[in-house]
């Protein structure tokens, strides 16, 4: 049996929370929030211990795992207290930045024989372990095209909107080069989602790139956020509480070959956003602590969802609770 | 007389200038389409176990 301590309590926190209370192996939550109140809400409706604790602090007794659901400039230090203390951690943050400072964590990682996750969400995260179950079907694997659409709360969409806006890079034949102005391309992704513009970005695929360094090309494109109206954003900044969550999707492209034939495997996933990413931060959470076997135990360092659990193991814990992958049977037609 | 011959003038300049803006929206509308990949023909399958393909 083992304690994991959750360090915020928004709307992936409270999924992530509920996720780590249903995983036999893990007997107690800690919950912590800057905003007290949100975590001291947990702890009204579930089973978690509301706690007041943040980096640098020395971390409660007991700790085997924690779990990070905070906006992408505050998890570093949470990362930092965790390499410290030798105790795994994952994070949701999907931000370029926030991953390439938890990636410069990765020679301290292993030397200390800790595990840190980083992206673990819907993409990167479950995407990069589609990524890895669709090359594990091919002899060869050229390229990985990820594509995201929805956001879970309003940091999340913060977040999307800059990463949209900002210069993107893209994996090119050994490395990481600007990406040209191609312009917003249309993406089909699961119902009810459907089709929609997506613009190429950054950071999405880093992980993969460091799990299958082989790749010849990799991209990372995101759907523009929803907008929200005048009387929603009034409504989150007096409540502090986001609006009625919507639909998150990810799509996953893996090209390569098998024998002499080419072909192109495509995966997705549609739930509401911050289900999807809460139960995929909770599952490598429950992996790391060692309260569920997802896969072979996980190496020290930096690492990406993709590196760390068994696809298959991990696709069908997740069905088990509700989170289901789908493949795309069909051709592009003109 | 000289009244309707304005009133006919207005209207030709009215029907010129809403083709043109038909024209130019046509014309945005397939530079922008440009680099959408081709729509898709088939459709998702949920994947189950054991292996999950």
């Amino acid at each position: 049996m083992t304690t994991a301590l959750l360090v915020g309590t928004g709307a992936v926190g409270g999924r992530a929370a509920r996720q780590l209370i249903e995983t036999p192996g893990i007997d107690r939550v800690l919950v912590t929030d800057r905003r007290g109140e949100s975590s001291a809400a947990l702890q009204a409706i579930m089973q978690v211990e509301a706690i007041e604790w943040a980096p640098p602090q020395a971390l409660p007794a007991g700790v085997g795992v924690i779990a990070v659901a905070v906006p992408d400039d505050e998890d570093l230090a949470v990362a930092r207290c965790a390499l410290e203390h030798g105790v795994p951690f994952v994070s949701a943050a999907d931000d370029h930045d926030a991953i390439s400072a938890l990636l410069g964590l990765d020679a301290d990682a292993r030397s200390a024989g800790v595990t840190l996750a980083g992206g673990c969400g819907l993409a990167p995260g479950l995407a990069d372990v589609l990524a890895r179950h669709a090359a594990a079907a091919l002899d060869v694997v050229d390229a990985v095209h990820v594509a995201r659409a929805g956001v879970a709360g309003p940091s999340s969409a913060t977040v999307v909107r800059r990463a949209r806006s900002e210069r993107a890079v893209e994996w090119r034949d050994g490395s990481w080069q600007d990406a040209r102005s191609a312009g917003p391309e249309l993406v089909w992704f699961p119902d009810p989602i459907g089709a929609l513009d997506c613009e190429l970005a950054a950071g999405g695929v880093d992980l993969v790139v460091k799990a299958m360094p082989e790749l010849s090309s990799a991209t990372f494109r995101l759907a523009e956020p929803p907008a929200r109206g005048v009387g929603e954003r009034l409504k989150e900044r007096i409540t502090g509480r986001s609006g009625p969550e919507g639909w998150g999707a990810t799509r996953v492209e893996v090209h390569g070959s098998r024998g002499l034939v080419r072909e192109s495997i495509v995966y997705g996933v549609v739930e509401r956003t911050a289900v999807a990413v809460g139960t995929v931060l909770a599952l490598v959470a429950a992996h790391l602590s060692g309260a569920s076997a997802l896969g072979a135990p996980a190496p020290a360092g930096v690492h990406g969802a993709a590196a760390l659990v068994d696809p298959v193991l991990f696709l069908a814990e997740l069905g088990r609770r509700g989170v289901m992958a789908a493949a795309f049977e069909g051709v592009a037609v003109a | 007389m000289v009244g309707t011959l304005l009133g006919v003038k207005a209207f030709r300049r009215g029907v010129f200038v809403a083709s043109l803006a038909v024209l130019a929206s046509a014309i945005v509308k397939m530079l922008s389409n440009r680099d959408h990949s081709q729509p898709e023909n088939g459709g998702w399958r949920q994947l189950a176990g054991p292996d999950f393909r």
